[in-house]
Parts: structure tokens; sequence; C-alpha cells
């Protein structure tokens, strides 16, 4: 168990690694950088611009550069934005609990109703409820979360005259602000979330409740409710739990444009921001700590295999 | 009759729907169970035997029983609730199956797994529960009962998996075991102590045991009586000496003939009932086994034979006892010999 975990670690060390100096080159081929977009109008000589270059390190080749910042890096310093020279873990240490509430929110809000209705649906199966429960999953999987958040945004101008606060309060301060703010994106981020899972869990709930396990149950007079909640549930666990993984990378993309359209202060905003800027060091943090995310929550699913199946543990595989 | 039987099966069909239509693969099977005794069910796969036994634990997935009766000490089964049918499922009645590689939950250790079945029928702690179910384990041969009440299903052998399961079947004290196949899967070294097993159990505890097999040699070592079915229907059933001594039916007989024994021929394949039991949607008209028989008359494919009483405690189902009295299918265990 101890080396399962570790062996996770450092493919997640490895994958944070390529990540890093792959964002980092990659920035650099995009046309065009910080000092000719900031100056494009300006009329300031190519004397001028190529001092600020040197003043920013980007006249220098790629990989001196990356060795530069890696020197930093380690040290804890990410770099100054090249825009208001703010150190860019400041800014980016400012944005990341909105990005973290909302992508929390959203997983958590998905999950738990595509569950719901996912074992809903595998216990009626065949019934109008099932179909129903299919068709409204379809619909929401087929969606973009940001097509849904304006339609949600219309329909509760339109026929609450409601519409969510403007600027962001911390739940610390303002929690019902905060709440208000926050309900639309999540349940907007988390409905694809919510339809895969609700699928997932029907097929594979149908997939357990047909075996040969389940039957056995069944034969020992436990209740119905047993035989869904703890066994055929467990046992679909699996399967869900890769699923979220996958979901995470959708929730953390859907934060970009969903974080945008309700001015959530967000690292989301952020990168959008400092890739259309060319502000190199701040697109690189941001980049990092999505990946970092996302290889940390992978970890995490696969430690929970192990913990929900006893075959992962003892290290065989599954069948 | 010396005592009323524990299960009385009477006529029973069992539907299944199909996309063209339902299909009755169990179609009037009769056969009574007395307590303590053992009768097994054979017929080759297909003839509706597991059917049959799922059926009457209310365990089928998408079939019903759309006919017949079944009734337990005089307790009516069929139409019984759902939740009365889970409450004698585990008591009065338990169940084992054919893959023990698949019928453990995977997830949870085999002490849990019988925790779960003691509680389920009375109020008991965790913890006498579990001195319970490692006196079960110990009871049931599995060596070292208290580290292997820890174990994993995927931790032990089928052998060792199908003896778990037969103590999760005692935890009900239950009257009948209904055993579907239990040691097709196995070795034939542990299909051995699995039935050895079985008649422990049934000489210590009194179970009846209804034991499903298409396997005619453990049908010899563990009857007392034997039903064979082909294709939905009882073809013949009586007392397993008799039967196997001299079977009345020619498909009970070519059942027989295909047990290999060290008289067989070993340069000349295996001898084998030429074709496969028709699916319930293609049953022939007719007596169902004539395409497949060898003493078929022409009448065999235009009429089906009714079950024929023989001698007492024997009937079969074939135009060959034409002119004996028809068997009762209400007490097909015990015939009446009609006047």
């Amino acid at each position: 168990m101890i080396g399962y975990t570790l062996r996770r670690l450092g493919y997640g060390v490895v994958v944070m690694c390529l990540v890093t100096v792959f964002v980092f080159v990659i920035m650099r081929l995009v046309p065009g950088d910080a000092v000719s977009l900031q100056l494009q109008d300006t009329g300031v000589s190519k004397e001028a611009a190529d001092a600020l270059r040197g003043e920013f390190g980007l006249d220098d080749p790629v990989w001196v550069q990356l060795g530069e910042w890696l020197a930093g890096a380690v040290q804890g310093d990410l770099g100054t934005s090249f825009y208001n020279k703010e150190p860019v873990i400041d800014l980016f240490l400012a944005r990341v609990p909105v990005t973290v509430q909302l992508g929390l929110l959203a997983m958590l809000v998905g999950t738990a109703l595509g569950l719901t209705v996912g074992i809903i649906a595998a216990v009626t199966r065949g019934s109008v409820t099932d179909s129903a429960l299919r068709v409204f999953a379809v619909a929401f999987l087929s969606v973009p979360n940001f097509v849904i958040a304006l339609l949600l945004l219309t329909a509760f101008a339109l026929w609450f005259a409601w519409s969510p606060p403007l600027v962001y309060a911390q739940p610390t301060e303002d929690f019902t602000s905060w709440a208000q703010q926050m309900a639309i994106p999540v349940f907007a981020l988390g409905t694809g979330g919510m339809a895969a899972v609700a699928r997932l869990t029907r097929s594979s709930m149908l997939e357990s409740l047909g075996s040969d396990y389940i039957r056995t149950v069944r034969a020992k007079g436990v209740r119905e409710r047993t035989v869904v909640l703890k066994h055929s549930l467990r046992n679909s666990t699996i399967a869900v739990l890769t699923l979220l993984g996958l979901e995470l990378a959708t929730v953390l993309g859907g934060t970009v444009i969903i974080e945008r359209m309700f001015g959530l202060p967000g690292t989301g905003q952020l990168i959008y921001q400092a890739v259309l800027d060319r502000d190199y060091p701040v697109v690189v943090a941001c980049t990092i700590f999505y990946a970092a995310l996302f290889v940390i929550t992978i970890i995490l699913i696969d430690l929970l295999y192990a913990l929900v199946d006893p075959r992962i543990r003892t290290g065989k595989a599954l069948s | 009759m010396p005592s009323p039987p524990l299960l009385e099966v009477k006529d029973l069909y069992v539907r299944f729907p199909t996309p063209a239509g339902p299909v009755n693969a169990v179609a009037g099977v009769s056969f009574t169970v007395s307590a303590g005794e053992t009768v097994a069910v054979v017929g080759e796969s297909g003839s509706g035997k597991s059917v049959s036994s799922l059926a009457l634990l209310g365990l089928l997935g998408s079939g019903n029983i759309s006919a017949g009766s079944v009734l337990l000490r005089d307790e009516e089964l069929v139409g019984a609730g759902p939740e009365r049918l889970r409450q004698l499922r585990g008591s009065e009645l338990a169940m084992i199956f054919q893959n023990p590689m698949s019928s453990l939950d995977p997830l949870f250790t085999v002490g849990d797994q019988l925790v779960e079945a003691l509680r389920a029928h009375r109020p008991m702690s965790r913890r006498a529960a579990r001195a319970r179910a490692v006196e079960l384990l110990r009871e049931v041969g599995l060596p070292d009962p208290e580290r292997r009440v820890r174990a994993y299903p995927h931790e032990l052998s089928g052998g060792q998996q199908q003896r778990v399961m037969v103590a999760i079947a005692l935890t009900g004290e239950p009257a009948l075991l209904i055993a579907d196949e239990p040691t097709t899967a196995l070795d034939v070294t542990v299909e051995a102590q699995i039935l050895e097993l079985l008649r422990t159990m049934q000489r210590e505890h009194g179970t009846a045991l209804l034991l499903i097999t298409h396997d005619m040699a453990v049908v010899a070592e563990t009857a007392d009586r034997v039903v064979v079915m082909y294709a939905g229907r009882v073809v013949e059933h009586g007392p397993v000496a008799e039967v196997l001594r001299s079977p009345r039916n020619p498909y009970t007989r070519a059942l027989i003939d295909s047990i290999p024994t060290p008289a067989t021929p070993r340069d000349r394949p295996m001898p084998a009932i030429a074709g496969s039991v028709p699916t319930p949607a293609e049953a022939p008209s007719g007596c169902r086994f004539h395409p497949r028989c060898p003493s078929a008359l022409e009448r065999c494919s235009e009429a089906e034979p009714p079950l024929y009483g023989l001698e007492p405690g024997r009937a079969s189902r074939c135009w060959l006892h034409e002119g004996a009295p028809q068997a009762s299918p209400t007490t097909a265990g015990e015939v009446h010999h009609v006047a």
C-alpha cells in the first residue's frame, strides 16, 4: 500500500515537471510577446522596446529563461507579472480560493445529484421515471455549461427579476451574497458532471444488480435497500471514481469561462487575461496550479480505488 | 403418504418476456421434497431446472411464475409478497450457486457477508454474529477460521469460496437448501469434498436438499429421488436407485448412457446425445424430445405424451408407456394409481 502510494506520487511529480517545461516553451512560441502587445500603439521606439525585453529577460534563449525561472521557482519565487510588476505568487494566491470553491462545489453538487439520479434510474429501470431521467441526463450532457449558465441567468432575471450580485464577496465576510453569487455558476459547472455520473451510475448499477454476488445477497434475505445502497452502489463506485477524475478536467476548464461570465475573481479570469497579454510568468504559474490540482485529484482517486476495492489493495489486478 | 411434503411444486409455469412474445421456460413442472430428503433435478443446460429453483425463491430477474403453485409447509409462495419471500430467503429457504468465484461480493470480507446474513433475520449483536460466523466457517471445514473470517473472497480458492457459500446458507438453519450446480465450476477432488460437506450438513441439521445438476454421477452419489427435466418439462421421476438401474424414459436412458465408465471404449468418441435442447421459443410439436429420440414413433411428433404413472413412486412421459395410468400432476412425488 505504501509502495502503491509512493509510485503514484512519483508519477505525479514527473507529470508536473513535463507540464511546466511544456507550457514554458509553448507560450514563447505563440506569436507576439508582452512588450509588443503593451507598446503596439504607443509609437515607442524599437530600441526602447528591446530595452524592456532585456529587462524581462525575453531576449535570452528559451532554455536560459527556463533555467532562471526554475532557479527562482524552487526558492518559491514564481517571478513578477510583466504588467503590474506584482509578484505572481501574490496575484495568484489572492485568486486561488475562488476557483477552488467553485470547482469543489461544482464537483460535489454534480456528484451528489448524479449519484441520486443514477440510483433512482437504476432501480426504476424501464419505467417512465427512468426514461425521463435519461432524457434529462442526455440534455445536460449535450448543452455546454456556459449556455446553461446563460439560460439560468436569463430565466431568473425574467421570471423572478433576480440576478446574482456583481461584486464577489468572501464567504467569511458576507455569506449570503457569496452564496447568491456562486449558486448559478456552481450549478452550471456541475450539470455536465451530474449527467455523466448519473448515466454511468445507472449502467454500472444495472450491471452489478444482475450479477451473481447480488443474487447471493438477495438469497440471504437482506432488505432490498441494503442490496442497492450497500452492495450494488459500492461495486459501482470504481467506475464512477474514474469518471470523476476526468470530470475534474472539464470543470477546471469550465471555470475559465464561467468566472469570466460571472465576474468571479478566480484563477480562471487571471489565466484568461494573462494569455491575452502574453504575461508568461502568470500563465505558467496558473497552468502549473491547474495541473497540480488535477494530478493531486488523480492520486487521491487512485488511493480511493484501493480503499474501496481490496483486490487493488493487495496488488491483485481488477478482473 | 407418511407425512406432508416440505415443499410441493404443482404444475409450475415460468414465463419470460422475449421480443417475440412471452415464452415458457418451465411448463407444468411438479415435484415434491420431503423434510430431510435429497431430491436431484437433472437435465441438460436449458432444461429449465435452474429457472424453476430461482422461481421458488423469487429470485428470477425478468421472468415470473405465470401459473402453478409452490407450497412450503402448506404456505402458498406463488403470489406471496416480496417482503414475505425475503423473510423466507435465508431462513427457511437457502440457496447456493454454480459459480462460487463470482457469488461473493468482492468488496466485503467473508465475515462481513456472514454477519450480514446472520443479522438479516434475527436481532444479534455484531460481536455475537462475528463469533457465530467463525463457528460456521469451522463447521464447513474452512481451515483457520479465525483468520479466514477477515479474508476477502479473492483470497480464497473456489472450493473455499463454495464452503463459505454453504456457511452463509446455514446461517438461517434452513429447512430446504437449494444447490444449483454447486460443483460444476470446481475441480473433481473439490467436487467430492463439497458433496460430502452437503451430505454432512444434511445429516446434522436435517436439512432437505434440492440438488440441481446435469451430472448423473452426482445424482447417483447424493440423491434419494431424481426428477429428470427436458425443455421445461418433467420427463421422468422416481427413486434414484431404480431410475438409474432401469430408466424408463428414452431421455433418461440417453443421459445415463452418456456417463463414461471404465468400460467405455477409449478409441471412440464419448457417447453423447446428438443435437441440443430446443429453446422455449422453438419447442417442437408433440414430444419435446422426439427430434433427438432414438425410439421416436410417428405419433411422437404429433402429440405430446402425458406423464404416465408406472410402479409406485415412478413416472415417465413417453408414448412407450401408453396404457399405463396417467400420473396426476398434483401429486407427482407420490403417483396415484387411478384404476
